[in-house]
């Protein structure tokens, strides 16, 4: 287990480095000039070249290229071209709230999913097919018109949940978990579909080998055996859907920030794409590979605990 | 149930894919007519009307500038649809090629190739996309080619898994073996397996694509706010909800139905390349009486044992009497057609027969274990006196706890795989008997070693996959004697071992039988194995017993046609008693 843990952990560096690297070309590269974009369209060529030298925009791609390489190894991403706000002040502010929906929303996903899921599997019929549409259904309502249904019902017409803002889960655990109700729906949902779809399959799968005959010989009671061993046996494919589920979360995030009035990255990033901010979006764009990267790297880790066959011995 | 709930997914799926499709059409020519179809200009303003809902005027009613919403629905699709081709096509180009390549050559390049996939896997998209378009300035076309690079590693993946899979068929071997010309086994023995996946793949990208875009158009980006598109509109709607929420009805039926049309034609492609697994219920003893009935007369019992008399179920620990067992319909054979059986206490008794005989399906409906679709149609089965097949769930459940015990055929398959030994034995323990949590672990290192184990801490330590099949099966006969069990059911219980461990497996139930006087059910196609340790024996054939008897009587002056048979086609047991076996079927009724 640890061995596993520390290979998977050696190989998430170079996956860093590299998604580092293509983030930094990625913004130089595609065509486009941020000096131009903050002047506006009535700038002179010397206003253009003026601002240049000041960002540094004038040195040679690779001498840009090591000293922001360098810099990002020493922690700092950079300042903003507007505010002139350290970019990783700005990040840690708002990556909190980005990244708790995200986990929310796929906590969410994997209870609902996971029940529906199995649902399926154990009832058929009626309840399979059921879950078939449900599912399908949930994967295709867009986040965004989701995210403004879901605070027309529940902060509008039925006032039972705030609509908007953010409360930080140090000043008020519950205010936060209530400002957070509706964004985590409105974002997880989408996931309860795949998530119940791989369940079922997998736990169908599960019930007919032979060792789930062996349990019920024994005389243990059906949930247990659904609950403790099926499921855990059935677990890799669900974690692994769900971990690609919390990616698109990620995204959904930034795209349903604004309808809840979240402080997120999503928010912040918006800004800075409209003002061309380039610093604060190559950071953001790094932060969230990074989180990604971890996210992955966690998944493995929980599908081998579950699992002794994948556990390097 | 099932074939019921068969009936019903059959009945949703098949016109559903065609309705998807239909609807998939009709929202393609309706967007793409829109400028033909459209009542009103998508642009033209009525301030006197704004925000109204449906009028006869405005079909779907008006935006916040008095737009006519049907128009700026009809002319807001096209952009979307046509666009989410682009990141498909690139991610098709790039993906195919590099996943055909990789999966063909494997080595180095398919490394080379998976990790460079991995590093895609770590960039989420629509934030990639955000950077991409704060340096272009919403250059559309760019974003949705660098999005189309994002998710190329999964094309990627499908397609380098369905050639690695097609190069590892045989007949790609007789192909290369053949030495054809690389690029011919390329496109003719590979590449039409790829079709398959790729298609749903495709498919169900693209409905991601598209309401991908349609995120983007909602922010605002990507998409020029002089022509309307559903994002858009989806924005409009929700700044006004307050005032009219009557908008965001006609804005989320058209994208939840295109995006839901696109996955269900996507899901019906899936389905009907996998063939669809049936889930299947954990098997559920249930009595027919009514199917009985009607099979009554189909079913001639043979010579049923007169039993009502109190006398053989004193003596007996398990009477089996008119036990009929079907798996198919009501008209179909039976696969057990009338089994009366007594099985006295403290005796082995073996139950022979070829696979297909009905005798597993006899032993494992004493448990209540009739594998689906399989159902006990009439009979009983009296352990103790008591009749198994009236109990409901709980007190089979009981009777399975305390009762009986189960050794199954394949020992490896039959422990759970993701426990160790030692956290098995013990949840049975605790469970069967009532142990605090220490005393069943003392208890499971006993029944460890009761079983010949001799390093027990070891083996309670490991899991299923670390224990060659004799130890595996020692374990299995431990779980088996968690609940001290009064009756022992053995389902061809060496038939899956190597023939010096098979002998050491029989010596054990035999020690284990006569150390605490348990009743033994032995179920076998093998001779030898019954010879050594049945007392008495009864031969199955078609779901009948045949012949009944003590095993010397049976093996040695077989009345029945079929038994003599059967014992004929076991040479050796003629010329010495050695325990032979008659080849090695693994797969038992």
């Amino acid at each position: 287990m640890l061995r596993l843990a520390s290979v998977r952990l050696a190989l998430s560096v170079p996956i860093m480095a590299i998604v580092a690297t293509m983030t930094y070309f990625l913004v130089e590269l595609v065509p486009g000039d941020p000096a131009a974009f903050l002047l506006g369209s009535g700038a002179t060529s010397k206003q253009v070249s003026d601002l240049h030298h000041e960002l540094g925009l004038d040195r040679p791609l690779i001498d840009r290229f090591l000293s922001w390489f360098g810099d990002l190894l020493h922690g700092d991403l950079g300042t903003s071209f507007v505010t002139n706000e350290s970019t990783l002040t700005s990040l840690s502010r708002a990556m909190p709230v980005t990244v708790s929906v995200a986990l929310l929303a796929t906590i969410f996903t994997l209870v609902v999913g996971v029940t529906l899921g199995m649902l399926a599997a154990v009832r058929g019929g009626v309840a399979d097919a059921f879950v078939q549409w449900f599912g399908s259904i949930s994967m295709s309502i867009p986040n965004f018109w989701l995210a403004a249904v879901l605070v027309l019902i529940f902060a509008i017409k039925v006032p039972v949940l705030p609509a908007t803002g953010y409360v930080p889960v140090a000043s008020s655990p519950t205010d936060w978990f209530a400002h957070l109700i509706l964004p985590t729906i409105a974002v997880g949902l989408a996931g309860v579909g795949q998530v119940a779809f791989q369940t079922r399959d997998a736990v169908a799968d599960q019930l007919s080998r032979e060792y789930v005959r062996t349990l019920i010989a024994a005389g243990l009671p059906r949930w247990r055996i659904l609950g403790k061993h099926v499921l855990r046996n059935a677990s890799g494919p669900i974690v692994t859907v769900a971990s690609i589920g919390f990616v698109f979360a990620l995204g959904a995030v930034v795209v349903v920030e604004s309808i809840f009035g979240l402080p997120g990255v999503g928010t912040l990033m918006l800004t800075a794409v409209r003002i061309h901010d380039l610093p604060l979006v190559q950071g953001a764009v790094l932060m969230f590979c990074l989180v990604v990267v971890v996210a992955n790297l966690v998944t493995d880790l929980i599908v081998a605990a579950l699992n002794p066959r994948v556990r390097l011995t | 149930m099932t074939a019921q709930g068969d009936a019903i997914r059959r009945a949703v799926t098949r016109p559903v894919a065609a309705i998807s499709l239909g609807w998939l059409v009709v929202i393609s020519l309706a967007c793409a007519c829109a400028g033909w179809l459209s009542p009103h200009d998508p642009l033209a303003q009525d301030l006197s009307t704004t925000l109204s809902g449906p009028t006869s005027e405005y079909w779907l009613g008006t935006d916040d500038l008095g737009r006519d919403v049907l128009s700026r629905l009809l002319h807001g699709g096209s952009g979307l649809l046509v666009t989410a081709l682009i990141p498909v096509g690139v991610s098709v180009l790039i993906g195919v090629p590099v996943g055909l390549l990789a999966g063909y050559l494997r080595g180095p390049v398919d490394t080379l190739a998976n990790f460079a996939a991995d590093v895609l896997f770590a960039m989420p998209g629509l934030v990639v996309v955000l950077a991409v378009a704060a340096v272009t300035d919403n250059n559309i076309t760019l974003m949705a080619i660098v999005f189309g690079v994002l998710t190329s590693g999964v094309t990627y993946r499908v397609a380098r898994n369905a050639t690695a899979g097609a190069r590892s068929m045989p007949y790609v071997d007789a192909a290369l073996v053949s030495r054809l010309p690389r690029r011919r086994i390329l496109a003719r023995h590979i590449l039409p397996n790829l079709a398959g996946p790729l298609t749903v793949q495709t498919f169900i990208q693209y409905s991601g694509t598209f309401l991908f875009l349609t995120s983007l158009s909602f922010l605002g980006l990507g998409f020029s706010p002089e022509t309307p598109s559903w994002g858009q509109l989806t924005l409009t709607a929700a700044h006004n909800m307050y005032v009219n929420p009557w908008m965001m009805v006609p804005v989320g039926f058209a994208l939840t139905s295109t995006v839901l049309a696109l996955n269900l034609v996507g899901f019906a492609i899936l389905r009907g390349l996998t063939g669809h697994r049936r889930p299947r219920s954990a098997p559920r003893p249930r009595k027919d009486r009514r199917a009985a009935h009607a099979n009554a007369d189909a079913s001639p019992a043979t010579r049923p044992l007169r039993l009502a008399d109190g006398d053989i179920a004193n003596q007996s620990a398990l009477v089996i009497e008119d036990l009929q067992i079907a798996f198919g319909a009501a008209d179909e054979a039976l696969a057990v057609a009338g089994v009366s059986l007594a099985v006295r206490k403290g005796e082995a008794f073996g139950l022979v027969g070829e696979s297909g005989s009905g005798k597993t399906t006899t032993a494992l409906a004493v448990l209540g274990l009739v594998p689906p679709p399989g159902r006990v149609l009439a009979g009983q089965i009296l352990l103790d006196g008591q009749d198994l097949l009236a109990l409901g769930e709980s007190g089979l459940r009981e009777v399975r706890r305390h009762k009986i015990g189960l050794i199954s055929q394949e020992p490896m398959v039959a422990l759970d795989p993701c426990f160790t030994v030692g956290s098995q034995l013990r949840e049975l323990l605790r469970l069967r008997r009532g142990l605090s949590r220490k005393a069943a672990s003392r208890t499971a290192r006993d029944l460890l070693r009761e079983v010949g184990l001799r390093t027990p801490d070891v083996v309670a330590t490991q899991y299923p996959h670390q224990l060659s099949g004799g130890i595996a099966q020692r374990v299995s006969i431990a779980l088996a004697l968690s609940g001290e069990p009064q009756i022992l059911v053995a389902d061809e219980p060496t038939t899956a071992l190597d023939v010096t461990v098979q002998a050491e497996i029989l010596d054990l139930l035999r020690r284990l039988q006569s150390e605490r006087s348990m009743t033994l059910l032995l179920v076998s196609h093998d001779l030898g194995v019954v010879a050594d340790l049945c007392d008495r024996v009864a031969v199955m054939a078609d779901g009948r017993i045949v012949e009944e008897g003590t095993t010397e009587k049976v093996l040695t002056a077989p009345e029945h046609a079929y038994s003599r048979q059967l014992i004929q086609a076991t040479p050796r047991l003629n010329d010495s008693n050695e325990i032979t076996s008659l080849g090695r079927e693994r797969k038992a009724t």
